[in-house]
């Protein structure tokens, strides 16, 4: 991944040259600090961890930040992973995603934009999330939707306990950083669904074999089917707390042990 | 163009739910992942047109591959191969993933992001190296025949054979038989009929081990 991207699209919000010069070097270390990510050997959530941080340097007035994945289908959407750059921040991600399934976030990413509020509590985008985010000390919200060509990933929530703190200058700042930044999530969640996926057919095709030899065991004292002596295997398993392939090796074990001892000389 | 990610084939996801059932985790979907991760690489990639994961171990191979409508190999510009190394010591198969896109090129970026996220020292990125899809190698069948080899090993432990006996018993007796070693099992395990089982199970009970 190549983060090429310049900072010359940043508007000329009413600053000082020195804040304008500060904010273009904080979002180039943050986009640098994106690409050096990847030399770290990360799992998603700490590449998501870090993600968090590198948005509050980037964007001015930050006081922390969360990074959450979606999946979005037509029944709304669902949270893949998400992490954060404080404690308050994953408070209010508990709100917003748990209990009450509403938030800039969820608004970000569903309708694909920016959005913002200096005021959250007294939010009517939000009327729940706002003021129970309020009464934490929590009053500014920008979130930005992680896109890619073709779909939505996700969306970075940057939050700061003052009134008004994000103005168009920290948007735009913002939006540049989120350009990168999707690209590497996403990256990283397709390694990290390879991965997983790895696993499980490593494990699975390590233990289904001596599942089927058990199913062939019962299906050969019983007659039953291979469904019936599959079910049968489930409900050892379950009824002794002991893993599938565990109680099938046991089957296979005893079997062949009885078997052996039939065999030996007297 | 228009890329149509083709579904995965009944077959195929009949075969990946016996994986599922043998994960024995509540939750997990071998079929549901692999339609993600289809899903997730065609975002990442211009003109994705699919993917093979191919599992090397002595028995059973096992490859799986969703590729878009219509694909030939001709249309496979570009491919980028991921060595997935169990990161345990145990005696688990290597994994590598295979996908492929139209455009020449298509990969470099996600490469250099994959290479640099696993780390160098737990993978091997190749890029297009791999421009033809593997074949021969029916994932869904193989699975489903192994399985049921299995069961017949299995059949033939609860009749006093070792598993590595019942192997060899299979394999012998399809040599005698002239066919192979997945015919001598269904033919055990057509004989498994409850009523006439311990007078049948005689006739495929060679000698005493």
């Amino acid at each position: 991944m190549e983060f090429t991207e310049d900072v010359h699209g940043i508007p000329d919000a009413p600053q000082t040259y020195d804040e304008s010069g500060t904010d273009a070097a904080d979002l180039h270390a943050a986009i640098a600090d994106l690409a050096g990510l990847v030399a770290g050997s990360l799992g998603l959530p700490e590449l998501l961890a870090e993600v968090a941080t590198f948005a509050v340097h980037a964007i001015p007035g930050a006081d922390g930040a969360g990074v959450t994945l979606l999946r979005i289908d037509g029944t709304g959407s669902r949270v893949a992973a998400l992490a954060s750059s404080a404690p308050f921040v994953a408070e209010i991600d508990e709100i917003q995603y748990h209990v009450l399934n509403e938030g800039p976030c969820i608004t970000a990413a569903l309708e694909r934009r920016t959005v913002r509020s200096g005021s959250l509590g007294g939010e009517k985008m939000w009327p729940h999330f706002g003021p129970r985010v309020g009464r934490l000390g929590v009053h500014s919200a920008l979130s930005l939707p992680l896109l890619l060509p073709d779909q939505v990933v996700g969306a970075i929530n940057v939050y700061a306990h003052g009134k008004d703190v994000f103005d168009d200058h920290a948007t735009a700042l913002g939006e540049l950083f989120a350009r990168p930044a999707a690209v590497a999530v996403h990256n990283a969640q397709v390694l990290a669904q390879a991965i997983t996926l790895t696993a499980q057919l490593q494990t699975a095709l390590s233990t289904r074999p001596v599942i089927d030899q058990a199913i062939g065991l019962l299906r050969g004292r019983t007659g039953r089917s291979a469904e019936d002596a599959f079910a049968q295997l489930r409900t050892i398993s379950q009824t002794e707390h002991r893993k599938l392939a565990d109680v099938a090796q046991h089957l296979v074990d005893e079997a062949v042990r009885r078997a052996r001892a039939r065999h030996r000389p007297i | 163009v228009e890329i149509h990610l083709v579904e995965i084939t009944p077959a195929l996801a009949t075969a990946l739910d016996l994986l599922t059932a043998a994960l024995d985790e509540r939750g997990s979907d071998i079929v549901q992942n692999l339609r993600r991760l289809t899903r997730d690489a065609a975002a990442a990639v211009p003109t994705y047109l699919g993917l093979s994961l191919i599992i090397s171990r002595n028995d059973p191979g096992f490859t799986v591959t969703t590729l878009a409508d219509a694909v030939v190999d001709d249309d496979i510009g570009s491919s980028l191969k991921l060595l997935l190394r169990s990161l345990d010591t145990g005696p688990r198969p290597a994994v590598a993933l295979v996908l492929y896109a139209g455009t020449p090129g298509a990969f470099v970026d996600l490469a250099a992001d994959l290479a640099w996220l696993r780390g160098r020292s737990r993978a091997d990125v190749t890029l297009d190296q791999h421009l033809e899809v593997p074949r021969g190698t029916d994932g869904a069948a193989r699975l489903r025949r192994s399985s049921e080899i299995n069961q017949a090993t299995g059949v033939l432990v609860g009749l006093g054979y070792t598993p590595q006996e019942a192997h060899q018993h299979l394999d012998a007796r399809a040599a005698d038989d002239e066919t192979d070693t997945y015919s001598v099992a269904r033919l055990i395990l057509d004989e498994l009929i409850p009523a006439d089982f311990r007078r049948r199970s005689t006739s495929v009970r060679p000698a005493a081990p």
